[in-house]
């Protein structure tokens, strides 16, 4: 370039250049906290055509990036400074790992002449977060920006999504650079599914007996509902899911046995104990699904599908495994009616009738299961954003669910804080659907300051707080499993939550009467504008079904058949 | 049970630190390692590691890091450093 070409040419800062790359990957919106490291790109922020969320806790904008990453199958973009701000966006990282969502985080960093020197709000954020991401990077020189967000953006959505995060020193921040294009890099390569494991699959299934399908998050994160509803289908199988792969099948599917694992449906853990064949498509064998590993599915050979070969053999060897893009696979699987014995489908039918679930508990308070089914029945398509604990369990038990996009949880991290950030990045994705933060009084409290973000932004929010005044599912491990030794989990000094949402601008409703739970539904999905139904139940109620810990899964606890009530 | 790693690593920043962090997260003590940079692209690391866990899965698990090129299980330490060490 000659020297009176290079003096046409606008020179653009390192956040300018972070923007335009943002912008190039198709970002519309971010959820952040600004601080000082970070100050030169939350300069370049303004007028950008970026729209910016200020959360009021970088957690909370991990969260929110999180859930707007679940809903968009796009990376959800978090940033925040270096030091305090970058640390407490940890959580929500590791969230995203374990959920394998994508996400891209930005880091703000002390430069790069001050690092290893324990700087003001210096922190080796990459280092701390090696163990949950899914890759990252520190931009070195202004030179790298553009090529290293495409990158990311890449890794973060393609084959099994994760997090990634681009810690970004000041001084690169603020060097000035020639405007950077999009460049070429590696792009990742779904693994081609070995036909003779699926033939070997398809004959396993043509001769099954007792067949079954369960199917978990993967279904879901790599968008193969379709070519999975299809399957379960044609085949004529029974299907259970894991807690992330919820929707995968509707609900209300004569062919869903419900929920598996440590509160799932008696049906499903009975079907899966005794099933001869079984279809595993996109999970992990997490222990929550399975119960105890080595009786789990005794009598089952299995077939285990996914995308992902680290996650074959990891915990359950398979007899056949298929590695590649589950759709594809979905397609050439069981291209006929599976083998089923009469009194197998006999069998699932009667479980799933046995055990559908009553609502005729006794007592004179307000059965939240109860409540859930009916909120969720109100309105057709309501997305659920739930925190953690037995209101959680009580949503994935009770709540109608016809596309798995409708259920957002913390699945693999079990955080609490996650509902409320969630719920508003589902939102602010998808701003026409109604979307309830389904809460606790203990997980509320834990980002109960996003609050203020749904005031700020007018973010139509729904919240359901389920108040029994207690850590309600380590109270019921103490107990059950700790001889009732009650171990700080009361938690009846709570504030007036209707007071406090008052407070923050939101709309509030306390109830505590059966009587009062059909009209205060409608209040809360009619109202407009962020609003909270706060709801007061029996402190003492438990999550029924439950498979102690360690235990087999067909050893439940609380079954109907025990008289859970 | 003993296993030796040849992990072809590219030359980015903290490629060392993810992998050998990964392989004791998931249950493998590291028992001595080599780092070379014999020109080129990229860093060759050879790890001698101990677990009672499957060194395939291991295996996988380092595969799937941006950072790694590729990973290769050589047979147990005894033929392995007397064939490719010479010592």
């Amino acid at each position: 370039m000659s020297l009176a070409q290079e003096s046409t040419v606008e020179l653009r800062s390192g956040s300018q250049l972070m923007i335009e790359a943002l912008l190039r990957n198709g970002v519309e919106h971010v959820f952040g906290y600004p601080g000082g490291a970070i100050m030169p790109l939350y300069d370049a922020l303004v007028d950008s055509g970026l729209k910016h969320y200020l959360c009021r806790h970088e957690q909370g904008a991990a969260f929110a990036a999180d859930a707007y990453g679940r809903v968009t199958r796009k990376a959800g973009v978090c940033m925040a400074t270096s030091g305090p701000g970058a640390t407490n966006l940890v959580t929500g990282i590791a969230n995203a790992y374990l959920d394998s969502v994508p996400m891209v985080i930005i880091t703000g960093q002390v430069p790069n002449a001050l690092q290893g020197t324990d700087a003001f709000q210096e922190v080796d954020i990459f280092g701390i977060t090696l163990p949950v991401v899914k890759h990252s990077y520190i931009i070195r020189d202004v030179s790298e920006i553009a090529a290293t967000v495409d990158e990311a953006f890449h890794l973060a959505e393609s084959g099994r999504p994760g997090p990634v995060l681009i810690d970004f020193p000041k001084d690169v921040s603020v060097a000035m650079h020639q405007p950077q294009a999009a460049e070429p890099h590696e792009q990742w390569q779904p693994p081609m599914a070995d036909l003779s494991e699926i033939e070997k699959a398809n004959a396993m299934l043509a001769k099954a007996r007792r067949p079954l399908v369960i199917g978990g998050g993967g279904v879901v994160i790599g968008n193969s509902v379709e070519e999975f509803r299809n399957f379960v289908a044609r085949s004529g199988l029974p299907v259970t899911t894991t807690l992330k792969g919820l929707g995968a099948v509707q609900t209300d599917d004569p062919a869903f046995l419900g929920m598996l694992g440590m509160h799932g449906n008696e049906a499903a853990n009975h079907a899966v104990q005794q099933c001869d064949v079984l279809v595993y498509v996109g999970g992990r064998f997490d222990d929550r699904a399975t119960g105890k590993l080595s009786h789990f599915a005794p009598t089952a050979r299995v077939i285990h599908i996914d995308i992902d070969p680290a996650e074959v053999s990891k915990l359950r060897r398979p007899d056949v495994a298929i590695v590649g893009e589950l759709g594809p696979v979905l397609d050439q699987l069981c291209p006929e009616k599976a083998g089923a014995s009469a009194s197998w489908v006999q069998q699932c039918d009667a479980w799933r009738k046995e055990f559908a679930w009553r609502y005729d508990a006794p007592g004179q308070g307000i059965y939240a299961p109860a409540l859930l089914r009916d909120l969720s029945r109100a309105r057709d398509g309501i997305v659920f954003a739930c925190d953690v604990g037995q209101h959680q369990m009580w949503v994935a038990q009770h709540c109608k669910f016809d596309d798995p996009l409708q259920h957002l949880t913390s699945g693999g991290l079990g955080a609490m804080g996650y509902g409320l950030p969630a719920a508003i990045g589902a939102k602010v994705a998808h701003p026409d659907q109604t979307v309830v933060c389904v809460s606790g009084d203990g997980s509320i409290m834990m980002n109960i300051q996003e609050m203020a973000t749904l005031r700020r932004y007018g973010i139509s929010v729904k919240i359901l707080l389920l108040d029994n005044s207690t850590l309600g599912l380590v109270r019921q491990w103490q107990e059950l499993f700790f001889e009732g030794n009650y171990s700080e989990v009361d938690l009846s000094d709570n504030p007036d939550f209707a007071g406090v949402a008052r407070a923050f601008g939101l709309d509030a409703l306390t109830i505590s009467q059966p009587g009062e739970v059909a009209a205060s539904i409608e209040w809360l999905l009619e109202h407009k504008g962020p609003a909270i139904l706060h709801v007061k139940i029996d402190p003492m109620e438990n999550v029924w079904p439950l498979v102690p810990p360690g235990a087999a899964n067909h050893k439940m606890m609380g079954t109907k058949k025990a008289g859970a009530w | 049970m003993q296993h030796n790693l040849q992990i072809q690593l590219k030359s980015s920043e903290g490629a060392v630190l993810r992998t050998l962090g990964l392989i004791e997260r998931r249950g493998f003590r590291i028992e001595s390692m080599t780092l070379m940079e014999p020109g080129g692209d990229g860093r060759s690391l050879t790890v001698k590691v101990t677990s009672d866990r499957a060194i395939e899965l291991l295996e996988r698990q380092l595969a799937r890091l941006h950072d790694v090129l590729w990973v290769d299980v050589k047979k147990p330490a005894a033929n392995w450093s007397s064939n490719r060490l010479g010592n």
